[in-house]
């Protein structure tokens, strides 16, 4: 394995790589990362920043570089990039101590994790309305014999609210620092743009020829695009599914758990298997793929958040199937400390750079019709 | 026992390879590099020149036939092999075709090289991301691929080539085949064949590409009596930034600057006129320039005024204040250059500068007058980069028909060697360069010697 460099060393490889490419250009078309180095001459720490969190990881620039390894200028860009994306994201962490927990990711996430499950597990055995946890509990309101609904909703909604804050926060950092401003989130085409990038994950598609990208190897799949989105609008439809069942709780007074053929559970349901398979496909890529284009001492961070996400939709999924006999307590536990522990790492995981892509993707709508 | 080995690892060698296989042959690929560095100088390209009678995705407006064949006849000043060269033309529009349809991609043209955008076909992600998606064509169809297989001769009796003698990680091996197809491209890595053909000036060449190219094919076969095409010290080179590597600098090197300043060897003395035409077409010829001053080498000036001007290059300029500095910087004679560059400013007539045009900007009374381009060197800081010739491919090769097939000297067509790539392309370039020329008389015979040698 290569030497870990410091930030300033990482930053000075990648300003020596962006001149190497602004002299080349061969990879113009692959993404948008490239037609947006051919703005500059020179490049400050903000605008690598930005690139790095423009770029989508696809690594055809990698084998597709005449310049890489062996090559004496030893190009590797998908690798360099990546550790300036996970250095941003510790410099636009809020509050800015907490930056640090990105490098320590794996084990920060771990932590987390058990702590979660401790105190789900201690206030299910404290506060469950029976003498066993393994108590079949049927009808209305069935969950809440285990855990409190004020404490599950109280709990959920702090954790919540100091995610928006960590997410407005870094947001807003990284927008300022990249040289833009406030009042240009007020442009609804950026917006427009940035939104169908997402939601279509175009870059990760090959761009206009839509043949996919090298995840594995040199050649060329979607597969990547498609685990990715299968998690991603997995992942949209349990929000969903949460957000409906908030409604029939405090808006009609319709208490959980609902039908199998309630709109919360079908959502529910269909976006948890697919997080399942998208988590497991997202995986599998990881485990196959050429090793040399990946920053490899950041990777506990990927299979940490992904196995995090996992957990959360397969007990959730496994709660569904049990929640009528006496396992229904445990699997309630353990749902809730893997959703708990989910919310809590959120702002120092892996799932930031969905936040700062999307920013680079706002600024990139902004130049590149200039 | 395979049908056809194919000789290389690049475009031309793919081509051929892929073709060979489609027609039912058994085909071994034997690539002298190892898989990192494999694909020949087809890694560092990045385009292929494609005659089109209509806009396609990647191309504008249309390109004829008779233009591309015209745009040929002035470079090379008419040395050329009229039947090859219109079959190649002929063909480059279905070849194009017929890689798009094997899975490789073009785009359109990159920036900075728009007036390129009618004439040349861009490679999706450049010439090495091409060479990715042969090599996995090839593997689908069953091609067997070795690599740190260098041939270093061919058996030839009788017209035939009975056995190739290949130097392999676990020693020399003999492979035999129906037919043979070499494309190995030209002999530039081989310093000591550049030194017998350019002369002791070699010795400050650097090669642009792969550092495979010894020409150790070429020259058993041209030890045996084949017959030859094209004059060992024609070739291709430009100027470098003197700080390139030795090897596979590629593209980054240019510097694209030289109209914009003026060039002086290490004698602080200027020997050409700088600003003669645009820089495309005439990048070419400052190779050969930069060859004929003592040591090899030549620096190019700007100042402040012209830094935006030019495609950034891939080191950073010496760069001072005052003209002395920069000759220290250089390692220049001081007094020369700072004379050379008053006596320049001196003779700068008033003129309206437009980089776009061949404006009026020039200079009279100069031993070496610049025609357009030329304002003062007066606005620091000024700007300073060594120049080397950087040599990117050579033109000595072996002689072919339009069937690819290549012959002896006496005559006879060989029964089962075919030729493609940079080894044939002397037949067409006789001398000059016209871009993307190379990848599609590579692509056209590669194509045409997998189907006859599939057929031998």
């Amino acid at each position: 394995m290569s030497k870990i460099l410091s930030l300033q060393e990482n930053m000075q490889v990648a300003r020596r790589a962006m001149e190497i490419c602004n002299a080349c250009r061969y990879c113009e078309s692959l993404c948008p990362v490239f037609p947006e180095i051919t703005r500059f001459r020179t490049f400050s720490d903000h605008d690598l920043n930005y690139f790095a969190n423009l770029c989508h990881n696809c690594k055809g620039c990698f084998h597709g570089c005449q310049y890489a390894p062996p090559h004496e200028f030893d190009l590797n860009i998908p690798k360099t990039l990546s550790e300036i994306r996970v250095e941003s994201y510790s410099q636009y962490a809020f509050p800015s101590a907490f930056g640090k927990l990105f490098f320590k990711n794996g084990t920060l996430v771990s932590i987390i994790m058990a702590i979660s499950l401790a105190l789900v597990f201690i206030a299910g055995i404290l506060l469950n309305n029976a003498d066993s946890l393994f108590t079949a509990y049927s009808g209305v309101g069935s969950f809440y014999h285990v855990i409190p609904i004020k404490l599950m909703s109280g709990v959920s909604m702090l954790v919540c609210a100091y995610v928006a804050l960590a997410f407005f926060m870094g947001f807003k950092k990284f927008w300022l620092e990249s040289g833009e401003k406030m009042s240009d989130l007020t442009n609804g085409s950026l917006w427009k743009s940035a939104l169908s990038d997402m939601f279509t994950l175009r870059h990760l598609g090959g761009g206009d020829e839509g043949h996919g990208c090298t995840h594995v190897d040199d050649r060329y799949s979607q597969s990547r695009k498609w685990f990715h989105h299968t998690t991603f609008y997995g992942f949209a439809m349990t929000i969903i599914s949460t957000t409906i069942a908030a409604i029939y709780h405090y808006g009609f007074g319709w208490h959980a758990p609902y039908d199998m053929t309630s709109l919360p559970v079908i959502f529910g349901t269909i976006g948890g298997i697919m997080i399942v398979i998208g988590t497991i496909g997202l995986s599998v890529i990881k485990i196959k793929m050429d090793p040399v284009p990946v920053a490899q001492q950041f990777l506990g961070m990927e299979y940490s958040f992904i196995t995090l996400l996992f957990l959360v939709s397969f007990t959730g999924l496994a709660l569904l199937l049990l929640r009528d006999g006496i396992y229904m307590p445990l699997f309630l536990c353990l749902h809730l400390g893997f959703v708990l522990a989910f919310f809590l790492v959120l702002p120092y995981s892996k799932f930031v750079h969905a936040l700062y892509r999307f920013g680079a993707l706002l600024k990139y709508a902004k130049y590149k019709e200039r | 026992m395979y049908d056809v080995i194919v000789i290389g690892g690049g475009n031309a060698a793919l081509c051929a390879a892929i073709s060979a296989a489609e027609e039912g042959a058994r085909v071994l690929v034997l690539e002298s590099s190892p898989r990192l560095w494999r694909g020949g100088n087809s890694q560092h390209t990045r385009n292929m020149r494609v005659a089109h009678p209509a806009p396609t995705r990647c191309l504008t407006e249309s390109y004829s036939v008779e233009e591309f064949y015209e745009d040929l006849l002035k470079v090379t000043k008419g040395e050329t092999n009229e039947e090859l060269a219109k079959l190649a033309i002929g063909q480059s529009e279905t070849m194009y075709h017929w890689l798009e349809e094997r899975g490789m991609f073009f785009q359109k043209s990159i920036s900075g090289t728009l007036s390129l955008s009618r004439t040349n076909a861009f490679f999706y992600g450049g010439g090495k991301t091409l060479v990715n998606c042969e090599f996995q064509k090839a593997e689908d169809l069953g091609i067997t691929i070795l690599y740190d297989h260098e041939v270093e001769w061919l058996n030839i009796k009788n017209e035939r080539v009975e056995s190739l003698i290949v130097n392999t990680p676990k020693g020399k091996k003999e492979f035999k085949a129906k037919a043979i197809i070499a494309a190995s491209g030209g002999f530039e890595s081989n310093r000591e064949w550049l030194r017998e053909a350019w002369g002791e000036q070699a010795k400050n060449f650097l090669i642009r590409g792969t550092r495979f190219n010894e020409g150790k094919v070429l020259k058993s076969m041209l030890n045996q009596n084949v017959q030859a095409v094209g004059k060992p010290e024609q070739g291709h080179a430009v100027a470098v930034d003197g700080r390139a590597p030795l090897y596979d600098g590629g593209i980054v090197t240019r510097l694209d600057c030289v109209p914009f300043g003026i060039v002086v060897n290490k004698n602080s003395q200027r020997f050409y006129n700088e600003g003669e035409d645009f820089w495309p077409k005439r990048y070419a010829i400052w190779g050969r320039l930069v060859s004929s001053q003592p040591d090899q080498m030549g620096n190019v000036i700007i100042d402040s005024k012209s830094f935006n001007l030019f495609m950034p290059s891939v080191f950073a300029p010496c760069k001072a204040d005052t003209l002395e500095e920069l000759a220290g910087l250089l390692d220049i004679p001081a007094k020369e250059f700072i004379e050379t560059v008053n006596e320049f400013n001196a003779h700068v007539q008033e003129g309206t500068f437009n980089p776009d045009t061949l404006d009026n900007c020039c200079t009279q009374g100069l031993a070496v007058n610049k025609t357009h381009w030329a304002r003062k060197i007066d606005t620091p800081p000024f700007y300073g980069y060594t120049l080397r010739p950087g040599i990117t491919f050579t033109y000595l090769g072996v002689k072919i028909d339009k069937d690819a097939r290549v012959y002896m000297d006496n005559g006879e067509p060989m029964k089962n060697l075919f030729a493609t790539g940079e080894i044939v392309a002397g037949n067409i370039l006789g001398q000059g360069y016209l871009a993307g020329t190379g990848m599609t008389i590579g692509a056209v015979f590669g194509r045409i010697a997998g189907k006859g040698a599939a057929h031998v």
